[in-house]
């Protein structure tokens, strides 16, 4: 007891009444600056997926989160949701930008009668081009600098693809081709039926010992059933290499995949809705993703021959097989 | 019913189900968001995509792995649920606590010491008889995140007992429990389980903690006979006692390369099932307690080509009686060597033998990743093993005969407290020869303090057929340290330790493929042969008295084939059949007791959106006598189990329902013969028709 009032005057000494007081008052000041700032809200809204699924979504919204300060709410959208209720709650917490992951939450974002600025994300393509966003499919330029990283010796990159859907990746690919010094040979297709006859001939007719199959996130294009045990069973026996999308086939034996960082993901979304906060975003339209991960299959490597170590295993993000 | 129009109606049932599964539309418009399920695949990918799970390494081994949502899927509620759906792997029993024996290929022994179950990599073999325990349990599945079992040896790799198989029960960590978890569960037998789980991050670190209790009676189906029945003072037409009551805690700490883990696995009103001396004892009862502790270091990148992992563990296991164990019920009389027939004892002959043990296990090991298509893993490590106490009470001593009588620190004990050291190094080299051709070459030598050193290789070449095929060619030899029970034992009346035992021997040369025709569907097929040399058996040494020798000889041969099949997003199969052939080459005759032919069929069905069905039927067929038993071979039996699992009212309630052999079937696990033929003659009965709900609440 004596120490402790021998201290407490100490600390009167040091630091008087007075002092203290103004002290705590700027304190409790810098707290309070959030509320006087009448920050502009965010809305997060995704679809209700089940376990697994819903990570996806739920750390996209984290990484805007992140990136946005805390200033952001969310509206989780079960499959049944009403769009009055959801349009009230817009309107209610004064949401200034709304970040739409999903179809669902496209569809959702269409329809608010607010008008406020939407950011796309969680799709593959827009059903409307009207909002800026970050597409679900990975960026060529970063497909195509991990495709050159395997040293296969790699000059020509063949696509079959639906230019329905797929017409603005092709795009972005060819500008992005050029810049690796590949080749892009791309062939339209409109149907399964269509992608399975050009997938036959891509590999009875043509010279492919320095050429790369890209499968594109487009279900015309390639299913996962008959048609990529096709071209797994024709590209392992001519020694090629493919590369997609999609973790699931390099489960399969697809050479490597390049899939969203989520997290990353949200943040370069959060920082859309930022732009969008003060005034306009610099993208108007969707835009693939930069923020990827990437899934490797070490078996399909080794037949192919190419060389690594544990420490290039260690870069990416997923290995396969898993046995 | 009878059995033919059981039959029809299971069969009528299964053909409709697949039927209805097969022709039905999509029940529901998917909309959009099925677009990224399928662009990330199965639920096993996502999980592995989003960071949320690991994929198992790939193993030279013959292996099955069992995950947590196929043990939800099963309505497996103890690890022996979803052991027996395992290839190659038949969970029997002993009478005494109904013990399980896993048995894998046909090397079944009572007491089951050629197996190795580890705990996220730890052993938990106790060294007093060799299996997990006198005092078992079960093993409950909440806090389970996956169970990797390898049939065949990993001595190579694991050292002593991993001689028929490893079982590796890898528990969750927190990212895999994410948030909260408490469940419940109530089922026939009075069985009550309740449990907690937690995982996040605390303070930087990444904490799993999880709490299990189960309180159950157990089955009580009835033998007829038992070994008191000759002398007429038995208890029998009587029921098995089953009856167990489980506390299960873990906690898992970790943070950059550092993992810190503990865990109490506490039994209590553990009941003797058929009896500890195959005569049936109501009122026997024991208690254990199993802590463990490790700390591991784990740097993938210790540096450039170096991946280095160091860890101490620790084990305390204890063998405890709480009610005194009625080895032969009151009247009986025993025989005692030298002497002849006892007076009856008026409460029965009495003997509580506990025992407590504690291991200490160091390892460091590296894998080095220097030169071109070689991966070199290397290590040593250090085992210190000991039974620092052994109490015993009995009536049957010559220093109190007739009264119950504490001869713990006498020469009369039943076990000294001894210890035992191990000493060892590996190495292991994985060579890339080519593009579709691997060769994995490994050698460990262990050293005892009590029986000498062994060297164990084990061969592997891997070759990438095809792109959907892969063959393996397997060989390895593997050692089972003989138990203190086989080493020690002393002042039983019926079986005498022996310290100039060798450890138990085998060989094993597999081939293995594993075969992807198309994407939603996986097949393997593994043929296997073995060698066991050297087996230790307690041999008659005089007219009425055994003592442990290593004097038996098996071969095994046989296969496994195993189907995955993804029919569509809502309806999977699972299936599986083993066949084994095994022979006791001192004979010349079948080995016994474990099934020649085991099926095991699976289907997962989301009948209804977040309305999942699972039937099961598992087939145990030709189990024959071992040489000199003389009665008919077991009956074989086929048991179906169903289970309802349901997340529709809410995401965070999860409902389940689930009806144990349905049909209500009698099955039996073999009785042992002894040297006066079966004590009990009926065998040892399964429980018969049983269920159980649950309700889970995740947060």
């Amino acid at each position: 007891m004596i120490r402790k009032l021998h201290f407490c005057n100490y600390f009167a000494k040091k630091y008087s009444i007075k002092r203290i007081v103004m002290a705590a008052c700027v304190f409790l000041l810098i707290l309070s600056i959030p509320s006087f700032a009448a920050t502009p809200s965010v809305a997060v809204i995704y679809p209700e997926l089940r376990a697994p699924y819903n990570k996806i979504f739920e750390d996209i919204a984290e990484g805007v989160e992140k990136k946005i300060n805390g200033r952001t709410k969310r509206y989780v959208l079960p499959k049944e949701y009403s769009q009055k209720d959801l349009n009230d709650w817009i309107r209610k917490n004064d949401i200034k930008v709304c970040v739409a992951l999903g179809g669902r939450g496209e569809k959702a974002a269409n329809q608010f009668t607010q008008d406020i600025p939407i950011v796309l994300s969680g799709v593959l393509q827009s059903k409307s081009i009207t909002h800026p966003g970050i597409s679900f499919a990975a960026s060529p330029d970063k497909l195509f600098s991990t495709l050159k990283r395997q040293k296969l010796n790699i000059k020509q990159v063949i696509v079959v693809y639906n230019p329905k859907k797929s017409e603005w990746l092709m795009r972005e690919a060819q500008s992005a081709a050029t810049k690796h010094g590949l080749e892009l040979i791309t062939y339209a297709t409109s149907s399964l039926s269509n992608s399975a006859k050009l997938y036959r001939e891509i590999f009875k007719r043509l010279r492919i010992k320095d050429a790369a199959i890209w499968l594109p996130p487009d279900s015309t294009s390639i299913d996962n059933r008959t048609l990529l045990s096709f071209v797994l069973e024709k590209s392992w026996s001519h020694h090629v290499a493919v590369f997609s999308s999609s973790p699931a086939h390099v489960n399969k034996g697809v050479l490597f995949a390049m899939y969203p960082d989520n997290l990353k993901l949200g943040f370069s979304l959060g920082a859309v809705a930022l732009e969008e906060l003060n005034g306009g975003a610099e993208i108007d339209t969707l835009i693939p993703v930069e923020d990827l991960k990437t899934a490797f299959n070490k078996r399909t490597a080794e037949h192919l021959g190419v060389r690594f170590t544990s420490n290039d295993l260690r870069k990416y993000d997923a290995v396969f097989p898993s046995e | 019913m009878n059995h033919q129009s059981i039959f029809e109606f299971k069969f009528i049932f299964l053909s409709a189900l697949l039927f209805v599964a097969f022709t039905s539309i999509a029940y529901s418009d998917y909309d959009e968001e099925e677009a990224l399920i399928e662009l990330y695949g199965d639920e096993e990918v996502i999980s592995i995509a989003t960071g949320s799970a690991q994929p198992i390494s790939r193993a030279p081994a013959v292996a099955t792995v069992i995950t947590a949502k196929d043990i939800k899927q099963m309505g497996a509620t103890d690890i022996d649920d979803a052991l027996e759906t395992v290839p190659g792997l038949h969970v029997s029993r002993t009478a005494r606590g109904y013990l399980p024996i896993y048995t894998f290929r046909g090397v079944y022994d009572q007491n089951n010491p050629q197996v190795l179950m580890l705990v996220n990599g730890i052993s938990i073999n106790n060294l007093y008889v060799g299996n997990r325990g006198e005092v078992w349990g079960g093993f409950p599945v909440e806090s389970i995140s996956r169970i990797e079992v390898i049939r065949g040896p990993g001595s190579a790799v694991y050292g002593a007992d991993a001689f028929a198989g490893v079982i590796n029960v890898i528990t969750k960590d927190g990212s895999e429990i994410d948030g909260v978890e408490v469940g419940s569960r109530l089922g026939s037998f009075d069985t009550r389980d309740v449990w907690a789980l937690y995982g996040g991050e605390v303070g930087g670190f990444d904490v799993a903690l999880s709490a299990e209790f189960r309180d159950t009676d157990g089955h009580d189906e009835d033998v007829d006979a038992d070994v008191a029945t000759a002398q007429g003072s038995s208890l029998a037409p009587g029921s098995v006692n089953t009856a167990t009551e489980n506390f299960d805690t873990r906690l898992t700490i970790s943070k950059n390369n550092w993992k810190f883990r503990t865990g109490l696995q506490r039994r209590e009103n553990f009941e003797t099932g058929a009896g500890v001396a195959e005569a049936l004892d109501p009122s026997g009862e024991l208690k254990s307690s199993r802590w463990n502790a490790d700390l591991t270091y784990h740097n993938p990148t210790f540096t450039d080509a170096w991946d280095v992992s160091a860890q101490v563990s620790y084990l305390n296991t204890s063998q405890e009686v709480s009610d005194d164990l009625i080895l032969f019920p009151p009247g009986s009389s025993l025989f005692i060597p030298g002497v002849g027939l006892s007076p009856p004892f008026a409460d029965g002959v009495i003997g509580n033998p506990e025992v407590w043990e504690r291991h200490l296990r160091y390892n460091l090991t590296g894998i080095f990743t220097g030169f071109d298509s070689h991966t070199i893993r290397s290590g040593i490590g250090y085992t210190h093993q000991e039974i620092y106490k052994v109490e015993e009470e009995n009536n049957f001593s010559p220093i109190g005969f007739g009264t119950l009588t504490d001869v713990s620190d006498t020469p009369f004990v039943f076990l000294p407290e001894k210890h035992r050291n191990n000493s060892f190094a590996f190495v292991q080299d994985v060579w890339q020869l080519s593009n579709d051709w691997e060769l994995t070459a490994g050698m460990r030598y262990d050293d005892y303090n009590d029986f000498g050193d062994t060297w164990n290789p084990r061969l592997a070449l891997v070759w990438a057929a095809r792109h959907d095929l892969t063959a393996k060619l397997l060989y390895g030899e593997a050692f089972r340290a003989p138990s203190f029970a086989e080493f020690r034992n002393q002042n039983n009346p019926v079986a005498n330790g022996n310290t100039d035992l060798d450890p138990e021997e085998i060989e094993t040369i597999e081939l293995a493929f594993d075969y992807r025709p198309k994407n939603n569907l996986k097949l393997g097929l593994n043929l296997f042969k073995y060698e066991w040399d050297d087996i230790i058996r307690f041999t008659p040494d005089s007219a009425t008295s055994l003592t442990a020798q290593n004097i038996g000889e098996q071969e095994g041969y046989g296969l496994e084939f195993e189907a995955d099949w993804t029919i569509n997003r809502d309806l999977s199969f699972t299936g599986n059949y083993a066949y084994q052939e095994s022979e006791d080459k001192d004979l010349n005759e079948d080995s016994g007791n474990a099934p020649q032919h085991q099926f095991y069929v699976r289907v997962n069905w989301e009948f209804i959106p977040d309305w999942h069905v699972t039937p099961q039927w598992n087939f145990v067929m030709d189990r024959a006598r071992v040489d000199g038993d003389a009665r008919s071979d077991i009956d074989d039996y086929d048991i179906f189990d169903v289970t309802l699992r349901t997340k529709a009212f809410s995401n965070r309630w999860e409902l389940a329902l689930s009806a144990r052999n349905l049909f209500n079937k009698r099955a039996f696990e073999s009785s042992q013969n002894g040297l006066a033929g079966a004590a009990i003659p009926g065998d040892l009965p399964l429980a018969r028709r049983s269920a159980w709900g649950e309700l889970r609440f995740i947060y």
